[in-house]
């Protein structure tokens, strides 16, 4: 049996609208979700907008803190790759420095963690630690990602959205993950580029041994990469299940309607 | 930060680098002594032993504007140094971690606003005594909430952007959020405050040293320059327009300048 990824079980997040007059109101945006992510899934998560999708993201990479319930990694730094390409990569820094400085980044929480005995000694050995080592890490992964050399001295201004995206996808692997959750990363693009980066991305799986967690609103995109998915409404699963067998069989009726207003 | 070529930036840029030498030169050297008198050659029109004349005692108006300038320049970059550094950090701060400090300083920065600036800092200079130390101090202070103010709302609007998530869930520390990722994007806007700052600083010194309160008599200065100058308006007008032309030249260079790096930097 394959090993557990993570596990997510009866997670309840809440979310404070804040006024400064009427005082907070908190609103429920997760109802007992439960799930599992074994390795070597890419496990979809579809839902409306508003149901709950980005939240359970944020929920388990620990950004939203209001929330009960048990998130268990099994792995150490989960990735994220954003929806949005415009917005995820810093417009005053050179792609090269991005992804240096997610480097930097991780050699400082591998340092903390060793010396908290949380990992080994040894467990970080091959983070560059020299500014010469970290470049051509920075220079493998961005070839790994379909990008050359020349993307280092790059803005992110000077680039187009897909390109945005595989740098971004650059810069979540280059922390050797296990898991990445993927937060609607084709949606903002065309179709060609879309199945480009879904080509991309079970690419990096199959050579890195990857998981994810692929959040859409679009049922083909889900259909032609996930072997499992979830279905989401209200903040509730509703259903979940294999692909293949989800879309033949759809047994809850929002999933029934999901899946007609797709064809 | 590469800049690409336009006309503003190579004028101001010209105009700064000449300006400075001459400054500098200033600071060391000047072709008559500024504080000599000579009653024979007072209010002597522009000549080619005195390129700008002579002023009422006979001493050397271009050398006085060279070292009233070097004391403006030096006064006005410590100013906006001051008030920049300390916006950078308080505005920085407040922008990002929000909260109850953020409100406090805030209003502070609204109180000193609130009172006219060139009141207040003849209130801060009149009390602590003239003198170059005290108009930095007051001038300084006068410009952080400024500075906070726009600094403030950069780091507010950049706070909950993906990229700051991002480096968040790297992991990357909050003094390097604040100044390594989030600085550099505050710059478009930071370099014309900068200029701005840079501008008021001159021309409030000039006026606190024109009120006869600043930089105090015998050591030039270009305030206090234009106030001896303005009785001989009509018969000397050389000396006014020596002083005067030399704060418009220094305001105009480092306007052209933050312009043409504004123009060259700016996103296509």
């Amino acid at each position: 049996m394959s090993e557990r990824i993570l596990e997510v079980s009866h997670v309840n997040s809440f979310y404070e609208n804040k006024s400064r007059f009427r005082g907070g109101q908190r609103q429920q945006v997760l109802r007992d979700v439960s799930f599992e992510i074994e390795e070597g899934d890419i496990l979809g998560l579809v839902g409306e907008s508003g149901s709950g999708k980005t939240t359970l993201a944020r929920v388990i990479l620990g950004l939203a803190k209001d929330y009960d319930g048990k998130v268990i990694h099994a792995t150490r730094f989960p990735q994220m790759v954003f929806q949005d390409p415009f917005s995820s990569l810093n417009p005053a820094r050179q792609v090269g420095w991005i992804l240096e400085e997610t480097l930097r980044a991780l050699e400082r929480r591998a340092d903390q963690e060793i010396r908290r005995g949380i990992a080994g000694k040894n467990a970080y050995d091959w983070i560059p630690r020299t500014k010469q080592s970290r470049e051509e890490t920075v220079l493998q992964t961005l070839e790994a990602v379909g990008l050359g050399e020349e993307y280092m001295e790059r803005m992110p201004w000077e680039l187009s959205g897909g390109q945005r995206q595989r740098v971004s996808i650059a810069s979540a692997v280059i922390t050797r993950p296990r898991f990445i959750i993927a937060d609607e990363p084709v949606s903002a693009l065309d179709v060609t580029i879309q199945a480009q980066i879904l080509e991309l991305l079970v690419h990096l799986k199959e050579k890195y041994a990857l998981s994810y967690l692929f959040i859409s609103h679009d049922l083909n995109v889900i259909y032609q990469i996930c072997n499992r998915v979830m279905v989401m409404q209200h903040g509730e699963i509703v259903e979940q299940g294999e692909v293949e067998e989800l879309y033949r069989h759809p047994q809850h009726p929002y999933t029934q309607a999901l899946l007609k207003a797709a064809l | 930060m590469k800049i690409r070529k336009n006309a503003y930036f190579i004028t101001g840029g010209i105009l700064s680098a000449i300006l400075t030498v001459i400054i500098v030169t200033g600071l060391f050297w000047t072709p008559y002594s500024t504080t000599a008198m000579n009653a024979q050659e007072k209010l002597q029109p522009p000549s080619w032993k005195h390129i700008l004349g002579t002023d009422n005692f006979g001493r050397d108006v271009f050398s006085r504007v060279m070292e009233g300038a070097g004391t403006s320049l030096i006064i006005a970059l410590l100013v906006v140094v001051i008030g920049c550094v300390c916006g950078i950090v308080f505005g920085s701060l407040c922008g990002y971690f929000g909260g109850a400090a953020d409100l406090i300083l805030m209003r502070i920065c609204d109180a000193i606003t609130a009172f006219p600036a060139m009141l207040l800092a003849l209130v801060i200079v009149s009390l602590t005594g003239g003198g170059a130390g005290n108009i930095v101090l007051a001038l300084g202070i006068l410009f952080i909430p400024s500075f906070t103010r726009v600094v403030r709302t950069e780091y507010a609007s950049c706070r909950d952007l993906n990229y700051i998530n991002a480096a968040r869930l790297m992991g990357v520390s909050n003094p390097r959020i604040l100044y390594a990722h989030i600085l550099p994007n505050t710059l478009s806007v930071l370099i014309p405050t900068i200029t701005i700052g840079f501008n008021n600083a001159i021309l409030a010194e000039a006026s606190l040293s024109f009120l006869g309160i600043g930089i105090q008599p015998p050591q030039a200065s270009l305030g206090s320059m234009l106030k001896d100058s303005q009785n001989y308006l009509a018969s000397a007008p050389w000396y006014a327009l020596g002083a005067g032309g030399a704060i418009v030249l220094m305001i105009l260079a480092v306007s052209l300048l933050s312009e043409g790096v504004q123009q060259g930097t700016c996103r296509i």
